[in-house]
């Protein structure tokens, strides 16, 4: 079997020498072909060394310009390629009509089809010849002993390489003859590997390590020779890249991994002859490849640290070298250039995973190595700034940026608190954004603000999370967030006083100007909730104090120094602190007095610096409001402990003092003033509603809801008469508000009479009510409205006579307790309310407020009816009265008396209807003392009812016969 | 107003409020509940009352009418009376000692039954159903007497009238169902409104009552404070407001109510240091009334001379004084 190969290479090789001649021949036929176009085309110039040029171009290589073109020609100049030589041979006729210009797709195709003729053809070509030759490798194992396979392989490889180097004399064969070289040398290198052992292939003969890597370094010196022969980086990288396999295949170890550092060092070398980027990519991209994989199957071996530091080593040697390459003259360039870019930031990112694979476990070395890494790449980059190179420049500055703020995120090793490192970053940062700031690279101090606001809300949101994890860290978090708040405080100043104009060019729409400033009293505010949620054991000084401090000393650098952002920033800080310290208070009441001042002074404190340092501003009123309810919270927290209804006479106390502080100073103020004292009032209704009503304890002989409820009337009338300066009486505020405060008294004098006075007198006291609102002086004093209300008072009163008292029954045996003697009583008043507002009810002027345009319709119905909705009402009330209270068999005579009392009034008031309405209740009775009184009344009762009835209808009778005239 | 008169008014409105914070530090009033809206709400139902009693005013039935609804329900509870039964016999002798008090045409009587927690209800025509258990809960006779008063406040100010208004009417025609019907939409619609407002108008009928009786004022508030304490921790989760729960509260807070009779009835012993009245314990123990059963230490006076009352929990038995 061995003998049928050897006569089948024997025959292989005779053959190809036969056809010697036939190449010869074809050699010849295109010289001739060639001869013809240097005819047609460029006679200085052979088609030959065009063609060798063509093929070794890199793969990126711009195809060949196309040449000037004669007029007679009619062919695309992709047809006078010289890779494409057997063009057709134009005619010395011109062609009547010139061809369609390819499209866009037909143009694409053919420079992908060039791309592939050019490179891939070469390049799988060496691939299908070393299977093919490992294939017969591997056929002749089962046949030969593996040292005369060695030797047959290395023969073959003897034989290509001698091909090349024959055909390396003719112009034409350049390319194939550098193929040919690549291929045997492949080979040749993999017949070394095999030799040493290449699992299952069978061609192993050498045992012993040390003359198998031996052998394996001469395969890859033959290659990284070939290598750097070679003109083209093509081969360059092909050579580097093959003799990197079998260090891949073979068993791994230092040694594998030492002696694969120098082939791609071998590689990367390389690249400082030319612009290689293609090459050098590729090299360290195969480096890379080769790395994982030693690492991954030595990673259970890595415990060692002298193999761990060795492999870093090796990785940064390389990828170092690597980075290197690009600073040189020639990649002077202000514009950006992608395959040099694409490189360089790949190697940079591949040594950023080689050092990530070898990171020292938990050692605080990893910072150091980090940070300097940083430092160098920034180093580099101002290096390559001399040199011109603009985006390497750039490139490396964001490298090493890059790099140092990873190595301060591994501070986590030193330093248990997050917050600090977080706060390192943001720093560094900041020093980033003022190095690059000078450099007038826009690019890099758009990244630079950019990126320190970014770490500036990265570290106020840590602070965030800080607060909700790490409670005990309270006071370390907010002295470290506050440190950065007076860093960034500080810097912003700076900038904006030296810097202002580049700011303006840097900033972008996701971070303005003012973002800073913003930030700035953000990482306050966060830096106060650490201190709010900590433990109160852990409390050294109050949130409240530490706010005060800084918020005076952010106010005081905004008026002073006005940064962009800095007034909102600190206003926001200043809302936040009274908001966080509110909740707090709150959540932890009850207070003593003592501690509860440590925290309350301070925060008012604050609200008046706020209002001195803001200015104009609308912080100022926003102040005067925190301010405000700083007071009625501390009247609350102060007062409640003791008794929970004294903050509601705090705030009632509090609302009159806003009214006069409104009175005394100018606008706005003035009516941030108001509002707040607008506000004490809903704070007392609110409190009244929920706490004062309730309240049952007495003060002395007298309830302590009453004496509040009474002291409550006496300041909504306060607030009532009350007429302040011009400049608060024309703004809305108070036009708006100031008239309903007289509703407000009315209804608070309504509620009062109903949760003090005892059902069975309340008829009594509404109709007390309505009359006094009737009084002329009261209404002249106060509003023409007293009209209507008094009139619903008064209805108050007949409809709680009507339907309640008429049933209502007392255990008590006292006068004062029986509801009727009472209702009698109310009824009194109420006949006092008929006669009075027949001379004095007049609400067709009265004004309401808006809102209550019912209430007009109403007064101006009653004015244009008062019969109808104040008499009429009344008698309807007292006959129900009559009805239910008193035993029917009274009740014909009891109507009949009010139907006199009707009678009487007519002729009083000269109301001729209420005679009609009396005649009519006089004919019921009449009706029903002879339906029912006559049926079911005893004797003398009867008689009696039936006398009284009589002597009534006799009286009106008399009465009418004597006025006569006023019936008429 | 001239400046002068109003800054003198403000002055003496300071120094008016000034005094009363004073007055309020020096006492520590309190409030029975951190806050609560079910007095707010309760106010605000006196109109609505109002409007319900409206209803009842004309519909054309009276209290011989509620008599005869009484008359029905009290035949049923009259067939369940067992002879002998020291409860009833109890309540019986109570009831007609309140009976001097009541105004309505009814034949008041209240039956003692066996089932549910602490409780009592008044039904129309001057039926009540007192609960054992409420026998056992009440810590003397002036709390108890206080809880049938409060019952009594109800037929007697008309509550039990609106609640049966329409089938009172109803009956009339024999179609007592339908009128039951609409008596129940009506209960359903507003009763949330006003029941609260009925309940304090009966608490208030309460103490009147007893003022005008024999018996220890004390007793009304105590009566709340027994029951909030059978209650225990139910009572704290009412320290704070809730509109919802308050708005369909059918009664006040028990504590509301506790404070509320229990400083009036010590502004009641402060003007009237000098009477004597009873609290009856021993009483409640024995099931003996005041009538049958007079003990001279049961009897107190001034505003410091109350009697001690121990609080035991279980659920039917009363506190035994000291031997």
């Amino acid at each position: 079997m061995e003998w049928l190969i050897a006569i089948g290479l024997i025959w292989l090789i005779v053959r190809t020498w036969g056809d010697k001649g036939r190449i010869k021949q074809l050699g010849e036929r295109l010289r001739v072909v060639e001869s013809r176009l240097n005819l047609a085309g460029r006679p200085d110039e052979t088609s030959a060394r065009r063609a060798a040029a063509a093929t070794a171009a890199p793969i990126n290589a711009p195809p060949v310009p196309p040449e000037p073109t004669p007029v007679r020609r009619a062919e695309p100049p992709a047809a006078h390629s010289a890779a494409t030589p057997a063009a057709p041979i134009p005619t010395s006729t011109p062609s009547p009509r010139a061809p369609a210009a390819p499209s866009a797709f037909e143009e694409r195709w053919r420079q992908l089809e060039r791309l592939f003729m050019e490179n891939w053809t070469g390049i799988l070509g060496v691939a299908v010849v070393v299977a093919g030759v490992t294939f017969i490798g591997i056929y002749t194992a089962l046949r030969l002993a593996p040292f005369y396979r060695f030797l047959m392989m290395v023969g073959v490889a003897a034989l290509l390489g001698g091909t090349a180097f024959w055909l390396r004399r003719f112009e034409h064969w350049q390319a194939l003859s550098e193929w040919l070289r690549s291929a045997a040398a492949a080979i040749f290198l993999f017949a070394c590997a095999a030799s040493g052992g290449l699992p299952g292939l069978g061609l192993q003969w050498i045992d012993a390590p040390g003359p198998a890597l031996a052998l394996l370094a001469v395969g890859i010196s033959v290659n990284l020779y070939l290598s750097w022969a070679s003109a083209v980086q093509t081969f360059a990288w092909l050579h580097v890249v093959l003799s990197m396999l079998p260090l891949a295949i073979v068993p791994q170890s230092d040694v594998s991994l030492g002696i694969a550092s120098i082939v791609a060092l071998f590689g990367v070398a390389l690249s400082f002859r030319a612009r290689w980027d293609q090459h050098l990519l590729i090299v360290i991209g195969a480096y890379v490849l080769y790395h994982v994989a030693w690492y991954l199957r030595l990673r259970h071996d890595l415990d060692v640290p002298s193999l761990r530091l060795f492999a870093a080593a090796n990785a940064i040697a390389v990828f170092a070298t690597a980075a290197l390459v690009h600073y040189r003259k020639d990649y002077a360039s202000q514009k950006p250039e992608t395959w040099p870019l694409l490189v360089h930031i790949s190697n940079w990112g591949m040594l950023g995973l080689s050092l990530f694979l070898y990171r020292p476990a938990a050692s605080p070395m990893r910072v150091v190595v980090l940070v300097a890494a940083g430092v160098a790449a920034y180093a580099l980059a101002r290096r390559a700034r001399q040199l011109g190179v603009r985006w390497l420049h750039v490139c490396d500055t964001l490298t090493g940026q890059a790099l140092v703020v990873a190595g301060l995120a591994n501070l986590y090793l030193v330093v248990i608190n997050v917050q600090f490192i977080m706060l390192a970053i943001f720093l560094e940062c900041l020093l980033f954004l003022r190095l690059v700031i000078d450099e007038g690279e826009d690019s890099l101090g758009r990244v630079g603000w950019f990126l320190t606001n970014c770490a500036a809300a990265l570290f106020a949101l840590g602070g965030l999370l800080a607060a909700a994890k790490d409670v005990a860290l309270g006071n370390a978090n907010a002295l470290v967030l506050l440190v950065g708040a007076a860093a960034a405080t500080a810097a912003h100043v700076h900038l904006a006083r030296t810097h202002a104009g580049r700011l303006r060019v840097l900033q972008t729409g996701t971070f303005p100007a003012a973002t800073m400033g913003w930030l700035v009293g953000a990482i306050a505010i966060i830096a106060l909730v650490n201190l709010a949620v900590r433990s109160p054991a852990d409390e050294v000084v109050t949130m409240e104090t530490v706010a005060l401090i800084a918020g005076a000393v952010l106010l005081l650098v905004s008026r002073a120094m006005m940064p962009a952002g800095l007034l909102a920033g600190s206003g926001a800080m200043v809302i936040a602190a009274h908001l966080i310290s509110w909740w707090l208070l709150l959540q932890r009441m009850p207070w003593e007095p003592v501690p509860l001042a440590g925290h309350v002074v301070p925060l008012g404190v604050l609200a008046a610096a706020a209002i001195w340092l803001a200015g104009s501003s609308g912080l100022r009123q926003l102040s005067i409001y925190l301010a405000g309810i700083d007071l009625a919270l501390a009247a609350y927290l102060f007062f409640n402990p003791v008794s929970p209804v004294m903050p509601c006479v705090a705030w009632l106390l509090l609302s009159m003092l806003a009214l006069e502080l409104a009175n005394r100073i100018e606008r706005p103020s003035a009516v941030s003033a108001l509002l707040l004292g607008y506000g004490y009032v809903v704070a007392f209704v609110l409190a009244y509603a929920l706490v004062v009503i309730q309240t049952q304890a007495y003060v002395g002989p007298l309830p302590a809801r009453m004496l509040i409820e009474l002291f409550a009337l006496a300041v909504i009338a306060y607030w009532w008469f009350s007429q302040p300066r011009e400049a608060v009486a024309q703004h809305s505020a108070w036009l708006q508000a100031h008239p309903f405060f007289l509703e407000l008294g009315l209804i608070a004098l309504a509620v009062t009479n109903v949760v003090e006075v005892q059902a069975q007198w309340r008829p009594l006291t509404w109709s007390l009510v309505a009359l006094c609102l009737l009084v002329p002086p009261a209404v002249r004093r106060i509003d023409e409205r007293l009209q209507l209300y008094s009139v619903i008072f008064f209805w108050a009163s007949v409809a709680n006579v009507a339907l309640i008292m008429s049933t209502f029954e007392s255990p008590s045996a006292h006068w004062y307790d029986r509801p009727d003697l009472m209702s009698l009583a109310a009824i009194a008043l109420q006949v006092a309310y008929v006669a009075a507002s027949h001379s004095r009810l007049s609400p067709a002027a009265a004004q309401f407020p808006g809102g209550l345009g019912a209430l007009d319709a109403l007064a101006k119905r009653i004015a244009a009816r008062r019969n109808l909705w104040v008499y009429y009402p009344f008698f309807a009330g007292l006959a129900m009265f009559l009805f239910w209270r008193f035993d029917r068999s009274l009740l014909t005579l009891l109507w009949v008396v009010e139907a006199f009392a009707m009678f009487v009034l007519s002729a009083v008031l000269r109301e001729n209807q209420f005679r009609h309405v009396a005649l009519a209740g006089l004919a019921i009775c009449v009706g029903r003392l002879l339906l029912v009184d006559l049926a079911e009344a005893d004797l003398g009762l009867r008689g009696l009812i039936f006398l009284g009835v009589g002597l009534l209808m006799l009286g009106m009778n008399a009465i009418y016969n004597r006025y006569r005239a006023r019936f008429q | 107003m001239n400046a002068g008169l109003r800054t003198a008014l403000a002055l003496v409105l300071v120094a008016a409020g000034l005094a009363l914070m004073v007055a309020l530090y020096v006492e520590r009033v309190r409030s029975p509940l951190q806050s609560t809206l079910t007095t707010s709400f309760q106010v605000l139902g006196t109109p609505v009352k109002l409007l319900d009693r409206a209803a009842s005013r004309v519909v054309p039935v009276s209290a011989l009418d509620e008599r005869q609804l009484g008359d029905t329900i009290r035949a049923r509870y009259d067939a369940q009376v067992i002879a002998g039964d020291a409860d009833q016999a109890y309540l019986d002798a109570l009831v007609k000692d309140l009976g001097s008090f009541t105004r309505k045409p009814f034949p008041y009587r209240a039956y003692a039954i066996s089932y549910g927690p602490p409780n009592a209800m008044a039904l129309p025509g001057g039926v009540i159903l007192v609960t054992r258990t409420l026998l056992g809960t009440m810590r003397s006779e002036s709390e108890l007497i206080a809880v049938l008063a409060h019952e009594l406040g109800h037929i007697e100010r008309g509550h039990c009238f609106d609640a049966v208004r329409f089938q009172l009417l109803a009956r009339k025609i024999h179609s007592d169902r339908l009128g039951a019907l609409a008596d129940a939409a009506t209960q359903i619609l507003l009763r949330h409104a006003y029941s609260k407002t009925t309940e304090d108008e009966a608490d208030q009928y309460a103490y009147e009552l007893v003022i005008n009786s024999r018996y220890d004022p004390r007793g009304v508030g105590g009566s709340f404070g027994s029951l909030r304490q059978y209650q225990g921790s139910k009572s704290q989760t009412l320290q704070h407001a809730d509109p919802i729960r308050d708005y369909f509260a059918s009664h006040p807070p028990l504590e509301i109510r506790e404070a509320q009779f229990t400083a009036r009835a010590s502004q009641w012993w402060k003007q009237h240091a000098a009477e004597r009245r009873y609290v009856g314990q021993q009483n409640l123990v024995q099931r003996k009334a005041l009538g049958a059963l007079d003990l001279g230490d049961e009897w107190v006076s001034g505003p410091g001379r109350g009697v001690t009352m121990n609080w035991r929990s279980g659920r039917d038995s009363n506190p035994r004084p000291p031997a």
